[in-house]
């Protein structure tokens, strides 16, 4: 470094600003208290009525995709998804009131993100609602350039439940805006009061992440996930330390565990469930076992209910919620919640045409033809 | 007003100005500087370089700012290039997945970080590196004012690998060129 240009200063001037910016640095560093998972409650009330329920939700525009599922905390069920209409994709919103779904609108557009973020923003993809005490966080990937170029994680909040958004944030998930970030299913709730999303990284060199977020939003880890080549995670608590991610693969879904809150993560082994390469979604049920949506091929034709133990390790077909062969076919991405009153719902891209919501109670899943 | 989108912005913008003034236009550099830098705000192409790119590094910043100033020579001459080249190939390499470690992580919670900067700041100062030292220093601070959740973020970028590679890739060319004469 011989060539430095020449700078008039004091000679301590330089090396104070250093020393007071590394206090800063230091001071700013965020808190990270071990990593727990918060369990869910356990339901205060059953369900007495445990038949399914199905319905579609109001239309919005046309290339439905990506539904999300959250419960407000009145009780009232929000759904976001993505739709196109006239060449761009937006994020949609709806809530289930007591007569049915209100007519939906639009949270999330390429010109809001791009007006909020001031960078050019072509499309949006996989967003992601979630509903913590009285606000609404919605996730969502936007991309600079057609569908791969320049990605970028963005997030939102509403604090009248959905009515008004804030103006979207970039979040710092990755060093390089190509990296073909996705997300893939709700955050986990954290003992600490934060959240952590599962997240998956397309591009060069693949791999999936487990991005930590303190109280207050702020990023604070991002470990791998085990071998995950990038596959979509789902992830379940089953105790304060244990988690189960299940990875989207076919013919079986992967999985990765971890023991120690999400520190860390190891390639565990495959569930016996045939599956195809695309998005699925699992929850953790009241009763301690696991549910699993679940496309038994990568063309989406047909959507499976599987039921497994708690321990993740045995699982049986639960329900076969769709199955059709004609070229249209196509039931996919599904969503998975259960609400505080036990009831489980389900949602799903149906032939790109429509949200699907089915609700049902988990005696349902014990029915003896799938 | 989103003060981190609005940096990005204005920072690719500043940076457009500095590739504008490395054209042989003698005199009339600066002001192509800053028309370029103006244009670039106005036209859309400091949201496409902020949406494909993401905001720069202040390092990155800082060494377009000396240049769109008429600052020469650069801190980053050949030599801190070629290091530079060989740090970040490693790192970018472990950050896109190659391998169990991600170092970008470490970014988050930079204790490990701070601790390996802390040495490099002494030996900058007492080599009265002024130019780095204070660089360094405002990365640093804008780390600390909240600019950046990660700190690598603050330090440096894939746009600023870019330029170290044209830097060494530069210096090769007319290494070769030479040899060719004699």
């Amino acid at each position: 470094m011989a060539s430095t240009p020449t700078i008039p200063l004091p000679r301590w001037l330089p090396a104070t600003l250093f020393a007071g910016a590394m206090a800063g640095a230091f001071w700013r560093i965020p808190d990270a208290p071990s990593p727990a998972f918060a369990l869910a409650p356990t339901a205060t009330t059953t369900v007495a009525d445990s038949a399914p329920q199905a319905e579609s939700l109001p239309a919005s525009a046309s290339g439905i995709a990506s539904p999300t599922l959250t419960e407000l905390p009145d009780g009232r069920i929000a759904c976001a998804w993505l739709a196109s209409a006239d060449d761009t994709n937006s994020v949609w919103f709806s809530v289930r009131e007591r007569q049915g779904w209100r007519p939906p609108g639009r949270i999330a557009t390429r010109e809001s993100t791009a007006g909020a973020l001031f960078a050019r923003t072509d499309r949006l993809d996989t967003p992601v609602l979630h509903a913590e005490g009285g606000w609404l966080h919605l996730w969502y990937a936007g991309t600079a350039v057609g569908d791969e170029v320049g990605r970028s994680l963005n997030h939102t909040v509403s604090t009248d439940g959905g009515a008004s958004w804030s103006r979207p944030t970039r979040l710092a998930a990755a060093p390089w805006p190509v990296a073909g970030i996705r997300l893939s299913a709700p955050p986990t709730a954290l003992e600490d009061g934060g959240l952590a999303l599962p997240v998956s990284y397309g591009g060069v060199a693949r791999h999936s992440g487990w991005l930590r977020l303190a109280a207050t939003g702020q990023i604070i880890d991002l470990p791998r996930m085990g071998d995950s080549e990038g596959r979509l995670p789902s992830v379940v608590p089953l105790d304060g330390r244990h988690a189960q991610a299940v990875l989207a693969a076919s013919p079986a879904p992967l999985t990765t565990v971890t023991t120690d809150g999400g520190r860390s993560w190891q390639t565990g082994e495959a569930l016996p469930v045939r599956a195809g390469d695309l998005p699925l979604a699992l929850v953790r049920l009241r009763s301690g076992r696991l549910l699993l949506a679940v496309n038994t091929n990568s063309e989406g034709k047909t959507l499976q209910l599987w039921l497994g133990e708690a321990d993740g390790r045995s699982w049986r077909l639960a329900r076969v919620v769709e199955e059709a062969s004609d070229g249209a076919a196509e039931f996919t991405e599904p969503a998975l919640l259960q609400t505080r009153d036990g009831r489980i719902h389900l949602a799903y891209a149906w032939r790109r045409q429509a949200v699907r919501h089915l609700s049902f109670g988990e005696s349902w899943l014990e029915g003896d033809k799938p | 007003m989103n003060w981190v989108a609005a940096y990005g912005l204005l920072a690719h913008g500043l940076l457009f100005g500095a590739l504008a003034t490395l054209l042989p236009l003698g005199e009339l550099r600066a002001r192509a500087g800053l028309f370029a830098t103006g244009l670039a705000l106005v036209v859309g192409i400091a949201p496409s370089m902020h949406g494909v790119f993401g905001p720069p590094s202040l390092t990155l910043l800082q060494l377009g700012l000396l240049q769109l100033a008429g600052k020469s020579p650069s801190p980053m001459d050949e030599r801190t290039a070629t290091g530079f080249l060989f740090f970040a190939g490693i790192f970018y390499a472990a950050t896109l997945g190659w391998g169990p470690f991600d170092p970008y992580a470490l970014g988050y919670q930079p204790w490990a970080l701070l601790a390996a900067l802390l040495p490099l700041g002494i030996v900058l100062a007492w080599l009265r590196f002024d130019a780095w030292l204070l660089i360094l220093a405002v990365d640093l601070a804008g780390y600390a004012g909240g600019l950046f959740a990660n700190l690598w973020d603050a330090l440096f970028d894939p746009l600023l690998a870019g330029v170290a590679t044209y830097l060494v890739l530069r210096r090769v060319v007319v290494r070769l060129i030479a040899a060719r004469r004699r």
